[in-house]
């Protein structure tokens, strides 16, 4: 996208005129910081699978112990007031695996950081739209 | 000149001096962008350390259909963010000495736009209007990086180049120069 007008020309050559040289001690942290990374690498997604054999299993041990329930409520006399026997529904949780791979105090500044990010984001839209 | 695509097969091969020209290529362009975001030039700069690790570190879920730079302005906006306390509000550019970015600047320059944008607009709209006017991103691309709506995109630009002039043509109130934004 080229500029088009004035403000568009004006605001690039303005943003050149930002004269912000990387310092050679700068560049020479960057460098120690990115050696001293280390590289991640796609793991294979095996967590998915596995928590989907669990969330089966527990939704079939609920649909036994309502059934179980249900057939012992059968056999008793039915008192004068009768409780409502709750209806358990198994259902899938949906939820994502969270790797934490920092010091978790440090994660967890992350987290609040982003938290807070996100609603001061959330605020600055309402603001604007309303 | 090699191209960044070409560069990123490499640094994900492992090729660590083909990652140190992709930081060669982006440095400073990245540094001036996070002078005007940040509100201090410390936080700039770690901010820049920052996202070129991140870079380094995550280069393996780039996705290809996207522009290297897209992905590596996302990454540093993100480290920007995170560089100020969550307490802290907004910093406030009430005048040209408590800017960073006026340091930046030689002091026979006339006005600088954007130390008039960082005064008059919100931080969003001058990352906005930086990645749009200076990097060149499509709008689509902008929203992408901001992890924003297209039309909340568009109509951030559209109201932070009508504020920007409004600011230009008070401060001009003989018109030499709003004709020419208008």
């Amino acid at each position: 996208m080229k500029p088009t007008d004035d403000l568009a020309r004006r605001l690039a050559e303005d943003a050149g005129a930002v004269d912000a040289p990387v310092d050679p001690a700068l560049r020479r942290r960057i460098d120690a910081a990115v050696a001293a990374a280390p590289r991640r690498r796609a793991r294979p997604e095996r967590r998915p699978a596995l928590l989907g054999w669990a969330a089966a299993a527990a939704g079939l041990a609920a649909v036994a112990v309502a059934i179980l329930w249900q057939n012992a409520a059968d056999d008793t006399v039915a008192p004068a007031t009768v409780a409502a026997t709750p209806l358990i529904v198994p259902r899938d949780l949906n939820f994502e695996q969270v790797a934490l791979t920092a010091p978790l105090e440090q994660e967890l500044v992350h987290l609040r950081t982003d938290l807070e990010k996100a609603r001061r984001s959330i605020e600055r839209d309402l603001r604007e739209n309303l | 000149m090699t191209a960044d695509e070409d560069l990123v097969e490499q640094a994900l091969a492992g090729s660590e001096p083909a990652f140190a020209a992709l930081v060669d290529r982006y440095q400073q362009r990245l540094l001036r962008f996070l002078l005007v975001r940040c509100g201090v030039r410390a936080d700039a700069e770690d901010a820049l350390q920052d996202a070129f690790v991140d870079a380094w570190r995550y280069l393996h879920t780039f996705d290809r259909r996207w522009r290297f730079s897209t992905w590596l302005y996302r990454i540093a906006l993100r480290r920007a963010a995170r560089q100020r306390p969550a307490a802290e509000p907004e910093p406030a550019w009430s005048a040209a000495v408590q800017d960073p970015l006026a340091d930046c600047m030689a002091a026979d320059e006339r006005d600088n736009l954007w130390l008039t944008a960082r005064r008059c607009l919100s931080a969003d709209a001058c990352t906005a209007l930086w990645l749009h006017y200076v990097e060149e991103l499509p709008q689509r691309d902008v929203a992408k990086t901001m992890q924003r709506s297209l039309p909340w995109t568009k109509v951030t630009l559209m109201r932070a180049r009508r504020r920007l002039e409004e600011r230009l043509a008070a401060a001009d109130p003989e018109g030499n120069e709003h004709e020419a934004y208008g």
